[in-house]
């Protein structure tokens, strides 16, 4: 069936929100599929010249075309939606690093293209001088209590202080020197 | 002498430059498309945080001012949390339009800041690098290009509440005509109000 392969990648995006492995396989196919039929309909044009508008000929063409159209259509999606996916986890995770669950189900392509995004999302960061990425929620107190739940040892807060972030202590701190800690999962908010 | 600055900080200036800080910020929220950037009210409201991070570090000093300096600080976060979340937004309608984006901003300079500018020049580049690599470039050379409707467009069609300034009088809006007062909000489509948005005549709520 014409479009198989690239319907099944849509699919597969579909039904889940994480990002799933890369599916090399199904793209090559539709890259496949399209060059083909292209070639395809490329000779039936040139070896019917003069009868290339008769009925015939066009609604085999047309079809030929609308199948390439989607086929290119539906990776386009595919890998597009997967890049919004991955743009999102550079947002919510608040560093530029890739765990390794997560590096194994992206091609080679993606790991780039993360950390372009990484690079040019930082570089603004700092030209604006604020951190977009932190505190997504609106400020509520100065001083938060936190909870170290990976084990850091002494640290130098923006503000310029110095603690030791020992394994299952809690401190109390400003919320602008730990949110960026929050985020990447080191310290945990105490409601 | 803490007490003095801080009874002039609060004058009408300040509260209006607020005022006017949350305006674009619900009004980039609402609008489908990007939004001329603001740069004036940027630009003073991060001068204000840094003239009040200078007194809350003078305050620091001085244990007497302690409590003082904490409201300020406080004041700072929440200033800057509006002021990101202003500029997140715009960051991830770019990410989105880019190319609209970039295409507008030719023509229109005040689309963009200067590193707003720079920011997408950089991200279309690799998104297009990113597309040809994996996709474009094997395929045959007429089909090697991304068509223009292969792009995410802003949907201008959607519906907003809004709120005009002033008394706008009347306009033809999808063939009815619409007498915008200040004191009434509305409820209608975005593209026919696009043009009073951007020149601020009219805020979205």
């Amino acid at each position: 069936m014409f479009t198989k392969s690239a319907i099944e990648l849509v699919k597969e995006i579909r039904q889940t929100d994480s990002i799933p492995h890369y599916n090399d396989t199904n793209i090559k196919l539709a890259i496949n599929e399209i060059n083909v039929l292209y070639e395809e309909l490329l000779q039936v044009l040139m070896a019917n010249g003069n009868e290339k508008s008769q009925p015939y000929y066009l609604s085999n063409s047309m079809t030929y075309f609308s199948v390439i159209y989607r086929d290119k259509r539906c990776v386009l999606a595919y890998l597009n939606e997967r890049l919004k996916r991955i743009k999102e986890y550079r947002w919510s995770s608040g560093n530029g690093l890739l765990p390794d669950q997560l590096k194994e189900k992206l091609s080679q392509d993606e790991i780039q293209f993360f950390s372009d995004y990484d690079k040019n999302l930082t570089d603004y960061n700092i030209k604006v001088g604020l951190d977009l990425t932190v505190d997504p929620q609106p400020p509520k107190d100065l001083y938060v209590e936190v909870r170290v739940i990976k084990e850091l040892g002494q640290v130098v807060l923006n503000s310029g202080a110095t603690v030791t972030l020992n394994l299952n202590t809690t401190h109390f701190l400003k919320r602008s020197d730990v949110s960026n800690l929050i985020s990447q999962g080191s310290l945990e908010h105490i409601v | 002498m803490m007490d003095n600055e801080y009874n002039t900080q609060l004058d009408n200036d300040e509260n209006n430059l607020l005022n006017k800080l949350k305006t674009i910020w619900i009004n980039e929220k609402f609008a489908p498309n990007l939004l001329d950037y603001q740069n004036e009210i940027i630009s003073n409201v991060m001068e204000k945080i840094e003239e009040k991070e200078a007194l809350c570090t003078e305050g620091i000093q001085n244990k007497s001012h302690q409590f003082t300096a904490d409201i300020y600080e406080m004041e700072i976060e929440r200033l800057k949390y509006i002021v990101k979340c202003y500029l997140r937004l715009r960051i991830k309608k770019i990410d989105q339009f880019y190319t609209s984006v970039l295409k507008e901003s030719q023509s229109n300079t005040e689309l963009l800041s200067q590193h707003e500018l720079k920011y997408t020049e950089r991200y279309k580049s690799y998104m297009d690098e990113y597309f040809k690599k994996t996709i474009l470039s094997s395929l045959h050379k007429d089909h090697s290009t991304m068509s223009p409707d292969h792009y995410l467009e802003p949907q201008l069609n959607t519906w907003v509440f809004c709120k005009p300034k002033e008394n706008l009088g009347e306009y033809l809006i999808d063939e009815d005509t619409i007498d915008f007062k200040k004191t009434s909000i509305y409820f209608v489509k975005y593209r026919p109000i696009k043009d009073l948005v951007q020149a601020g005549r009219m805020d979205l709520i």
